[in-house]
């Protein structure tokens, strides 16, 4: 099986073509959106993190930065600094360096001279990086270089009997083609953890499994939280998911049944093909970043209740068990799946559609996130700001 | 006859409706190949559960086949089974590592 993708100086295959604009700090934010708005083909993210944080924070938001660089959708990077933030732009220049050899230019705007000068500069430089990437062509790549991202977010009780089952299908159709398949939300296993722990490969991946709950739940206790006062959301619990162990139970199975071969860190790339899981926050924003930080190039995102959301690399394809929210939020839902809960349908006819679908994605086709040019991000954080 | 409700797992003590129930409703489901009926003693949002057991407080409810929480209070057969009346319960992770 091969989809149609753009090939990359380190041998990944994008299924976009995107110049970035990367403020290493909440302070280039804005001048990155400025310069993406002068230059049709890049795109620009939001950053909120970068300076004023811990060790920790600081490496969690370093390996997200370095991660969207290095992200096959991605052509080349511009970064845009300040210079008194915790990695300048000249230091995350050479991270993204480490990680991949695509190009990437760098500007300080306090050493240029402020906003006027740096966006000049900027321009010219994604301007000429944008030419390079208009003329890259897409090509027939292996199955194998594509990471699925597997997402829920706004989740009813439609979600673990339909969205979920049939994206589960999915996953293991394309593990069993010798693709990758990513499923995150560490809290959304919990009340689950010690079935989903049966999938992995060893011994050492099945008590992984547990462990990041287990931690998890104790980082919360570190600081006199628990997720249960969160977790379900009043959403949820709306659409009938009373307790996280019921909304774990339906969450799992979007991951569907291969074994896990990897459990990697926040928004860390993995270095294992095959069924994959990210230990992140169920806060869908903070997941999706991370696994498209973590190298995948589309996410596939079941939802009940319906949200808009959307990532400025990679396409993000909402699917719904709920019939009545594919109808009232059509603008953002791609794709119905109700037919599996009324028996009109089963998983394997619903996911092999799917299927298809995504594959017409990688090769192009819009999904309705990404037509409204949405650019969501959060990125997680271990403590607070200092 | 339509069923109106799903039950995943012959375990199950709960069942998912379709629609909104109304109190006094009857609520269909299939239990294998087999249609059953109860009658709903409260009102069900689309989308949430009803018990279809009579439940004692403290009872685990299960859904999936599986453990979701147990009930705060007692919650007879055919009743609105929800946030407000089960709740989650803390983990064992030590027991579960290997």
């Amino acid at each position: 099986m091969t989809f149609m993708g753009y090939k990359r100086p380190d041998g990944k295959f994008g299924i976009r073509n995107h110049v970035l604009i990367l403020p290493t700090c909440a302070c280039a934010s804005e001048t990155s959106r400025v310069v993406a708005s002068q230059v049709q083909g890049a795109v620009n993210i939001i950053m909120q993190a970068g300076c004023a944080e811990v060790k920790g924070n600081e490496d969690i938001t370093q390996r997200v930065m370095s991660g969207f660089a290095a992200n096959p959708n991605v052509f080349g990077t511009v970064i845009i600094g300040l210079g008194c933030e915790n990695v300048g732009h000249a230091e995350l220049k050479a991270k993204i360096q480490q990680v991949t050899n695509k190009p990437v230019a760098s500007f300080g705007i306090q050493e240029e001279g402020g906003t006027v000068k740096t966006i000049a500069k900027a321009v010219a430089e994604a301007r000429k990086m944008v030419a390079e990437a208009s003329k890259a062509r897409r090509e027939e790549a292996d199955i194998s270089h594509f990471m699925m991202g597997i997402e829920c977010g706004g989740s009813d009780a439609t979600s673990g009997l339909a969205s979920n089952p049939v994206v589960g299908y999915l996953s293991d159709k394309l593990v069993d083609m010798g693709a990758s398949a990513m499923m995150s939300e560490t809290p959304e296993f919990v009340g689950a953890e010690h079935i989903l722990a049966k999938r992995g490969a060893t011994l050492e991946i099945q008590n992984q499994i547990i462990k990041i709950c287990s931690d998890y739940e104790e980082h919360l206790a570190g600081v006199n939280q628990d997720l249960r006062t969160g977790q379900p959301t009043p959403g949820n619990k709306q659409g009938g998911l009373s307790t996280i162990e019921e909304k774990s139970l339906g969450c799992i199975s979007k991951g569907g049944t291969r074994p896990v071969v990897e459990v990697v860190k926040y928004a860390e790339i993995p270095t294992q093909k095959g069924a994959i899981i990210m230990d992140t926050p169920g806060y869908d924003i903070a997941s999706v970043t991370a696994m498209v930080a973590g190298g995948c190039q589309a996410v596939v995102f079941t939802t009940g209740r319906g949200t808009p959301t959307g990532h400025a690399l990679a396409p993000v394809l909402k699917i719904t068990g709920n019939h009545t929210t594919y109808k009232h939020m059509i603008d953002n839902m791609d794709i119905d799946v109700s037919e599996i809960i009324s028996g009109k349908k089963s998983i394997p006819e619903v996911g092999d559609m799917l299927f298809e679908e995504l594959m017409e994605v990688c090769s192009g086709k819009t999904t309705k996130a990404e037509s409204f040019g949405f650019s969501d991000i959060c990125i997680d954080r271990i403590c607070r700001y200092i | 006859m339509k069923a109106n409700a799903v039950l995943i797992d012959s375990k199950d003590n709960v069942v998912t409706v379709v629609r909104r129930i109304k109190k006094g409703e009857e609520v269909t489901y299939f239990y294998g190949g087999e249609l059953r009926t109860i009658c709903s003693v409260g009102e069900i949002p689309e989308w949430n559960k009803m018990s279809i057991a009579d439940l004692a407080q403290g009872d685990e409810i299960i859904k999936y086949g599986e453990f979701i929480g147990v009930a705060t209070e007692n919650i007879p057969s055919g009743e609105y089974t929800s946030h407000l009346n089960i709740k989650s319960l803390p983990r064992n992770y030590t027991a579960e590592l290997k």
